[in-house]
């Protein structure tokens, strides 16, 4: 990251809460807010600790390490099948289901009939994690490391187009095979190590999992984006050591992160007060206490905070601005105990800073402002603003 | 009383906007109420309705525009609820003022004295001082005493809502039973409704406009009453037959005043319970023709039979018993008699809308009776009978009468699951006969659609009629009124294929059927043009061969089956011919193939010749029509291919047969197709078959002969990569026939007189 | 695994009028990765449906089409090469003599050819050969009773499960036969 040199003192003050035995993890939240300095390494470290991942007693570290990732492993391979280890299953069921009754179905669902129904799922996480912000290379960069599973996940879902040639006699009756259709997209994996796969398809493995272990909301498009930059902390970590279970260890903080967010991705039961009406309604609410004069010109155009509001918060701001700083402003984000709480301070804050233009009620200039946030905006001041609101929030409640 | 608010009641409203006039209005009340309030804290009673009379007589005004008059009206009330909630604790405590209700009976003014007389009266009833009954009649003859429309509509409303709970609902009782509430509500109905009629004939004409929203406006506080009536405990059917809809319907009808008609029309329908209607039908419908000219009738009328429809696929879904069909009446009688009474009754009425309310009509019967195909039919009749007595006989696409009657038409072929009662109806024609070209072409693409889609077969000489004949009719042939380019229509092939689709599932409930239903469509079929025939013969051409063969297959069964067998080929070739003679030659070709095909599994007497002659045909054709080389070789190996698994033909039919598909290969223009030809003609003078024999023909020296001849044709060829592909399609077919055991060649092989197959 | 859809000889709508519902419901999208189809189709509706089910579809012209598909087609799928041609060249039509002469001239594994509205498979050589019969059961003047069938192959390295699927009345059928490249004795 290209943020000026960090001050060496920040440095010793973060070096110093991580070196005590049992590491306070008020005073580290309350630095983290302030942005973690970009020293390779540490981030990854500190966000472990902010979602709950690591203990803050470091004694316990290795062990609860090494339980969480041989967890890890096991869902990987109880419920990463490849379509070869259908194959040689003794299970002879007709892949079709032809004998089955539509109303039989359900409790005793063939293998072939959760294969296929994964395969939706499957189909949709590949479509999105290969547009991964395609303006990082890193993701379509190789891990280093070897697949974990015997073939890639993705050629599950892959579209096929068989080479194939036409027999017919051309003009002198010579049958002869023509119109060599070469077919299948040439593999991605770059030549070398064929055991080696791209960082895309880490990220493609961890969201299947995710989607098999979480039936009730599997799997909703944008997840993708926010567990991409969370990995991509972790798997660029320096020491080796961390980078080599780095899938293992996104998976569970990205678990971490869901729970404060996921309801927010069941548009099928949004009731709740977690749901999106309700989020949006607080955030409202917030609004109006706040900001009454965004509030009052949002009202006055018709502006409905579902049509920019929705993706900031469901998506933790990560297509608002430039993945540095949507990092730095993560940092914030897990450094708070609520991530939500915080996620909607920073929302207003950000309305704040761009009222001027909101209160001129130009409703085709608002939503487009609104759906494509300036990225030049300084990040440490919509932190900032957003420190005040949570400072009214705080004050209102009590 | 307030100067100010006489004042303003004095001035005409032109002068001051009704915001203002509310204002000023408005600040009087409060002013009064404040002092009415502080009065009765104070225990002073007698200055407290003093003060609410001041109060009250802002309601005098005739500035305000009812919206505006509501406004106040509601200010009003509320504070009058204070002055009688205060009066029920005085009651409730010290027992009755008794003098109460005579003392108010002296304001001088008439509208404050009703309004704090409704107040003390309702407070009587609630405390049971005096019987419900007598004060009630006395109330509701007094309003009489105002007959400004504004004044007193909201007057009796206040009245209806003040003693809405004070109603008696008992069979008996001294306070009053059901009887008097019934009394009541009808006798305060039709005095608002009196008034509300009269706003329309008060001031200006050019205000009619004007005049007409104000009363839309108000007719809610109308219809509060009929809502009252439908709510009251024990007024059950019998009374609402008896007494209550007589009465609303007299008032109805006699008031003459569109506006009134048509909205409580309305609020009946919708107010009071589906049974009531139910056992009041025939009362309700008499009771539209009389309605004013300018009244919606069909709303009306349709407006109840959805109801009801509702009504009864709800109780159906819910399945409960109780709540089915009523036995006792023909309800679709009772609709279809009024309906026809109403449109005698109202000569103005558009065609549009009486065949919506047929319509309406047909929904209903399909529900309750969806077995009576007669009612379905009649409704048909009923229609084009009305239509035609208002002097149309046809209706022009795109207005709105014909997009009524297609619905009409299409509402049986939608709502049975299947189409088999649909189909046994017999109007479908006369109704189609109203429509032009465009609509029955729509309407037929539409029933062809639905029959293919449903997998429906056409089973019944009747149910073609009526398929074939009348509804799909213009997709089958050439119609009047269709357009000279019908066929570049952009849907036109699709529609073909559809249309092919309903006949390729055509099964007649026998064989003798099936005939009678093909031959009847092949008169159809031929008299279209090639652009038709193109899609649907082929299919009706199968169709045809299948039954010929299901004839062959039960000719144990019918001794007449030969007969039935040569009539349907001579039925296959005039149709095929027909294909032929439209420039389809490849496409007769193939079906004459296939009608050989299946001749020959027909054994009869004139098999063979028929067999042969459809041969000769394909010959023909192959040799006069068709000339593009690429077709001549696909032509050829179909005629190869065919000739190989026919099995009918004698020696000295056979031989001619596959001795021209030898000579005629050997003319391909080019010569690898030349050298593939005889060597697949090799094929039939080996594996062939003779009707008289069950042994394969085995002819090895012409199988030779056939290879000779390519090998002949393959030395012949320049270019030395199409020579080496030849030769090496000839040597695998020296190589077949030599496994199957082929003496001439194997011994040709031995000698090594391949002839340069082993190059 | 790859699932290859190998189905044909439609005849809609000369011969019939549409794929039995019973199919229908069952082929839907997201299952199969390849069609092979032998043909006679007759209308570009059916061909666009056989889209619908998977994008890789490969079909060869039969005696009825007039969409101008290639006559003969090979596929390469996994470790096997498919020959696909309808069959009405081959004379006598769906002798197995003459069908194994046709997959010696393509050079392939196995042969996929229809025509006959009759479900085939057998084994000559080691090759395998198999005819998928009519999806819709379309009338036949060579066959007396037709079945609709279609047949899907499991392709899994060297071996293919071929599954067969018939409707006898409104009976669905299934049967599993068993393929090893180079012959299964």
């Amino acid at each position: 990251m290209s943020n000026a040199p960090v001050a060496s003192n920040e440095l010793k003050e973060v070096e110093a809460l991580l070196d005590e035995d049992v590491i306070d993890l008020r005073a580290l939240r309350q630095f983290a807010h302030g942005g973690i300095p970009d020293q390779p390494g540490l981030r990854s470290k500190v966000w472990k600790l902010l979602l709950g991942y690591l203990p803050p007693e470091k004694a316990r570290w290795e062990e609860s390490l090494a339980k969480q990732r041989e967890v890890y492993q096991g869902y990987l391979s109880t419920y990463v099948k490849s379509s070869h280890d259908l194959d040689d299953d003794e299970d002879d069921s007709d892949p079709l289901g032809a004998l089955s009754s539509p109303s039989s179905s359900g409790s005793n669902s063939s293998k072939w009939d959760i294969f296929f129904k994964e395969n939706e799922i499957l189909y949709q996480i590949d479509m999105d994690v290969k547009r991964l912000t395609p303006e990082l290379a890193f993701y379509q960069t190789q891990t280093g490391r070897p697949r974990p599973i015997p073939s890639p996940l993705h050629l599950r879902v892959q579209r096929q187009v068989a080479e194939s040639a036409t027999f017919k006699a051309d003009r002198d009756g010579v049958v002869a095979a023509r119109q060599k259709r070469a077919s299948t997209p040439p593999p991605v994996e770059p030549a070398g190590d064929p055991e080696a796969e791209c960082h895309w398809e880490v990220i493609e493995r961890i969201l299947f999992v995710y989607a098999v272990l979480n039936t009730a909301i599997p799997y909703v498009q944008g997840m993708n984006e926010i567990l991409g930059p969370l990995y991509y902390v972790f798997a660029s970590d320096p020491d080796p050591a961390w980078r080599e279970w780095s899938e293992a260890d996104a998976f569970f903080c990205f678990l971490a992160i869901m729970a404060h967010v996921r309801d927010i991705f069941d548009r099928e039961n949004d009731k709740s007060d977690s749901g999106v009406k309700g989020v949006l309604n607080r955030l409202d609410g917030m609004l109006l206490a706040h900001i009454p004069h965004v509030h009052m010109a949002l009202h006055d155009m018709n502006l409905d905070l579902h049509f920019f509001a929705f993706r900031w918060i469901a998506l933790l701001l990560s297509q608002e601005f430039r993945l540095p700083d949507v990092i730095r402003l993560w940092d914030s984000l897990f450094a708070s105990r609520d991530i939500l709480d915080r996620l909607l301070c920073l929302c207003v804050a950000m309305l704040q800073h761009v009222s001027g233009t909101l209160e001129e009620r130009d409703f085709a200039t608002c939503v487009k402002l609104l759906q494509n946030f300036p990225r030049d905006v300084d990040v440490a001041i919509i932190v900032e603003k957003s420190n005040a609101i949570e400072a009214e929030v705080a004050g209102n409640a009590r | 009383m307030s100067q100010k608010g006489k004042g303003s009641a004095a001035k005409p409203g032109a002068a001051m906007s009704q915001d203002a006039l509310l204002a000023e209005a408005s600040r009087a009340v409060k002013e009064n109420a404040f002092a009415m309030k502080r009065s009765l804290d104070e225990d002073k009673l007698m200055d407290a309705l003093k003060h609410a009379v001041a109060m009250l007589s802002e309601l005098r005004t005739s500035a305000l525009q009812p919206k505006t008059y509501y406004e106040l009206y509601i200010k009003v009330t509320d504070e009058l609820s204070h002055l009688k909630t205060v009066l029920e604790d005085i009651f409730e405590k010290k027992g009755p003022i008794s003098d109460l209700y005579e003392l108010v009976q002296y304001t001088g003014n008439i509208l404050p004295r009703l309004y704090l007389l409704i107040t003390v009266g309702a407070v009587f009833i609630e405390t049971n001082r005096v019987p419900a009954k007598d004060v009630l009649r006395d109330l509701v003859e007094m309003c009489r005493g105002v007959q400004h429309p504004l004044r007193g509509l909201f007057l009796r409303n206040y009245l209806l809502t003040t003693v809405k709970t004070l109603l008696p609902e008992e069979q008996t009782g001294e306070g009053g039973t059901i009887h008097d509430s019934v009394d009541f509500v009808l006798l305060n109905f039709a005095e608002m409704n009196k008034l509300w009629v009269r706003m329309q004939h008060q001031g200006h004409s050019r205000d009619r406009t004007r005049r007409e929203k104000e009363r839309l406006q108000l007719r809610l506080l109308v219809g509060t009453n009929l809502v009252r009536l439908s709510q009251l405990d024990n007024a059950d059917v019998d009374m609402y037959k008896a007494t209550v809809l007589p009465a609303v319907l007299e008032q109805v009808i006699n008031c003459r005043d569109p506006i009134a008609q048509e909205y409580l029309m309305e609020c009946i329908i919708q107010v009071f319970p589906d049974d009531y209607h139910l056992a009041t039908l025939d009362k309700l419908l008499t009771a539209c023709a009389p309605l004013h000219a300018q009244v919606n009738v069909k709303a009306i009328v349709i407006s109840l039979v959805e109801r009801l429809v509702q009504f009864f696929s709800q109780s159906r879904a819910d399945a409960a018993a109780t709540a089915g069909v009523p036995a006792d009446v023909d309800l679709y009688k009772v609709f279809a008699d009024n309906i026809r009474s109403l449109f005698q009754a109202r000569t103005t009425m558009a065609p549009e809308d009486a065949v919506a309310i047929q319509l309406a009509l047909m929904k209903l019967t399909i529900e309750c009776y969806p077995e009576n195909l007669d009612y379905v039919d009649e409704i048909f009749k009923n229609t084009i009978d009305h239509l035609k007595s208002v002097g149309l006989t046809t209706v022009e696409p795109r207005t709105a009468a014909c997009e009524q009657l297609s619905l009409l038409l299409r509402l049986p072929l939608e709502t049975y699951p299947s189409l088999t009662p649909a189909l046994k109806l017999s109007s479908f024609g006369n109704v189609l006969s109203m429509f032009s070209y465009a609509t029955r072409h729509a309407l037929a693409v539409f029933t062809a659609k639905k029959i293919a889609d449903s997998n429906f077969a056409v089973s019944t000489e009747a149910e073609a009629d009526v398929v074939f004949g009348e509804l799909l009719l213009p997709l089958l042939g050439e119609v009047e009124g269709q357009p000279k380019s019908f066929h570049q229509d952009g849907s036109f092939v699709e529609e073909q294929v559809v249309v092919a689709r309903v006949l390729s599932l055509v099964q007649g409930v026998d064989l003798d059927t099936q005939a009678q239903i093909l031959a009847s469509l092949k008169k159809q079929l031929l008299a279209g043009t090639i652009h038709r025939m193109r899609y649907c013969v082929p299919a009706h051409v199968f169709k045809a061969l299948q039954l010929a063969q299901g004839y062959s297959d039960a000719r144990d069964d019918d001794e007449l089956w030969e007969k039935k067998c040569s009539k349907l080929y001579s039925m296959v070739r005039t149709c095929v011919l027909a294909l032929a003679e439209g420039e389809l030659p490849m496409l007769a070709l193939k079906l004459f193939l296939q009608a050989a095909l299946v001749t020959s599994t027909t054994t009869f007497a004139k098999s063979e010749t028929i067999a042969y002659e459809f041969c000769s045909q394909a010959f023909s054709l192959y040799e006069e029509e068709v000339s593009d080389s690429k077709e001549q070789v696909a032509a050829m190996t179909l005629m190869i291919g065919t000739l190989q698994r026919i099995t009918c033909f004698t020696e000295e039919n056979y031989t001619p047969l596959i001795t021209k598909c030898a000579l005629l290969s050997s003319k391909f223009v080019q010569k690898p197709d030349q050298c593939r030809g005889v060597c697949a003609c090799a094929n039939l003078f080996w594996s062939g078959k003779l009707a008289d024999s069950d042994e394969e023909l085995r002819d090895g020296d012409q199988v030779l002969k056939c290879l000779k001849k390519a090998i002949k044709v393959a030395r012949s060829c320049l270019e030395p990569s199409t020579q080496a592909s030849l030769y090496a399609d000839i040597y695998d077919a020296y190589t077949s026939f030599y496994i199957r055991g082929c003496e001439q060649v194997t011994n040709t092989i031995k000698e090594g007189g391949g002839g340069g197959v082993e190059e | 695994m790859v699932f290859v859809l190998v189905i044909g000889d439609f005849h809609i709508p000369h011969r019939a009028s549409s794929i039995p519902k019973a199919f229908t419901d069952k082929l839907v999208p997201g299952k199969i990765q390849h069609i092979l189809c032998t043909g006679n189709l007759v209308t570009r509706d059916t061909f666009d449906y056989l889209k619908t089910l998977a994008s890789d579809v490969h079909v060869v012209a039969g005696d009825f089409d007039e969409d101008t598909y290639p006559e003969e087609k090979t596929v390469r799928i996994g470790d096997f090469k498919i020959g696909l041609c309808h069959g009405h060249k081959v004379v006598p039509w769906g002798d197995h003599q003459s069908l194994s002469t046709v997959r010696r001239q393509m050079n392939v594994d196995v042969l996929i050819s229809g025509h006959t509205h009759a479900f085939e498979s057998f084994e000559e050589d080691g090759h395998l050969f198999l005819n998928p019969g009519s999806a819709t059961g379309a009338y036949s003047a060579t066959q007396t009773q037709v079945t609709p069938s279609f047949a899907l192959m499991d392709i899994q390295g060297p071996k293919i499960k071929i599954f067969v699927y018939k409707l006898v009345g409104s009976e669905f059928q299934v049967e599993k036969i068993e393929y090893t490249k180079g012959g299964s004795a």
